[in-house]
């Protein structure tokens, strides 16, 4: 075996035997390697001093109330339940995903709609003939209401003038 | 469509969440609960303040179940998640405020102790050991921090740190081989 020190590469080598990660006939390589290498064998022994004492640096326990307090905080979490959320959520992409390409379309069609609204000029109608017969209706109204009062404004003229009154007396 | 039967169980458990199904979550929860509350504590070195980080990284965790492919170990993302929490903390500038209530809390922490009850000296010896290893730790870089305990505690292997960090294989290893020589020239004392 190659001294791992001499390649910095093959240094993994090392970390690996000293954190039990190497297979068993490669750690008898380097333990036999680390009998006749000072070099290999003092970067083991402090690298194992390093490994054991990291091994008292431990944890609190969790406290008991660690999961309701998860809990809460979805519960908390906006617009109802953290549950209900989630089912909207889901319900939602759901919904959109299956309605996506519908939508796409309808989106399309209502901008081309606009489009061609804006581009194409104002065209004035033609009268047609129910229209034209709903104007001469109101037309004949109008004459007639003309002529009554025509006929009456005559009337009282007559009336008034002496000549006219004894004439038909 | 995913082959489930070949997936690890966690990944199984959280496409079962994916799909609306609350207890897996539960499950999750308490399976993953103390090693990321473990790892979180190591990271910032404050009781309290883990378990609210764990909490915020279970919160993301649901709340990224409708996004979730089992493309890397469940493992894998959720310590990148946890990482991510951490880091953020760290470089909030919460790590100070927080590091006030530190030296007090030392004594607060739970420490796994032996059946047989140390002595006033040993307990005093252990303390001044346990408070040296945990200023090295402290004084690591937080990304050579994070490399460190994911390796040492959580028996993560290169691929799944690099992944966790955002980093390459080749980046990890080099940033791993720093960080266990400055623990080393800190640390090799206390054999």
């Amino acid at each position: 075996m190659n001294c791992p020190m001499q390649n910095k590469q093959d240094e993994e080598i090392l970390l690996h035997y000293c954190s039990g990660r190497l297979a068993t006939d490669r750690a008898a390589e380097v333990e036999i390697h680390a009998k006749t290498c000072a070099q290999c064998a003092r970067w083991i022994a402090n690298q194992n001093a390093v490994w054991n004492a990291l091994d008292d640096f431990t944890a609190p326990a969790v406290s008991p109330e660690f999961q309701a307090r998860v809990y809460q905080r979805l519960e908390a979490e906006p617009s109802g339940s953290w549950w209900k959320q989630g089912f909207k959520q889901e319900w939602k992409q759901k919904w959109f995903s299956a309605w996506r390409p519908a939508l796409a379309m309808v989106a399309v069609a209502a901008a081309l709609a606009v489009g061609v609204m804006v581009r194409q000029p104002q065209i004035l109608q033609p009268p047609t003939k129910a229209s034209m017969e709903t104007v001469d209706m109101y037309q004949v109204d109008m004459d007639q209401v003309n002529m009554d009062q025509v006929e009456h404004a005559l009337e009282d003229l007559d009336l008034l003038t002496p000549r006219a009154g004894a004439s038909r007396l | 469509m995913e082959d489930v039967a070949a997936l690890e169980p966690e990944a199984r458990l959280m496409l079962r969440v994916r799909e609306g199904d609350d207890e897996s979550f539960g499950v999750l929860l308490s399976q993953h609960r103390g090693p990321v509350i473990s790892f979180l504590y190591r990271m910032v070195q404050n009781p309290a303040v883990s378990e609210e980080l764990a909490q915020e990284v279970f919160l993301r965790v649901y709340r990224a179940r409708s996004t979730y492919e089992p493309t890397a170990k469940f493992r894998t993302w959720l310590y990148r998640i946890a990482t991510h929490v951490a880091l953020n903390w760290i470089r909030d500038g919460k790590s100070e405020k927080g590091q006030q209530s530190l030296d007090v809390e030392v004594a607060g922490v739970v420490i796994e102790v032996p059946d047989r009850a140390p002595t006033a000296e040993q307990s005093l010896v252990r303390e001044a050991r346990m408070a040296e290893i945990r200023t090295a730790i402290q004084a690591l870089p937080e990304r050579q921090r994070a490399a460190v305990l994911l390796h040492k505690y959580e028996g993560l292997d290169y691929e799944q740190i690099g992944e966790a960090l955002g980093m390459s294989e080749s980046a990890l290893k080099s940033l791993l081989f720093r960080a266990y020589e400055t623990l080393r020239r800190r640390l090799a004392h206390l054999a």
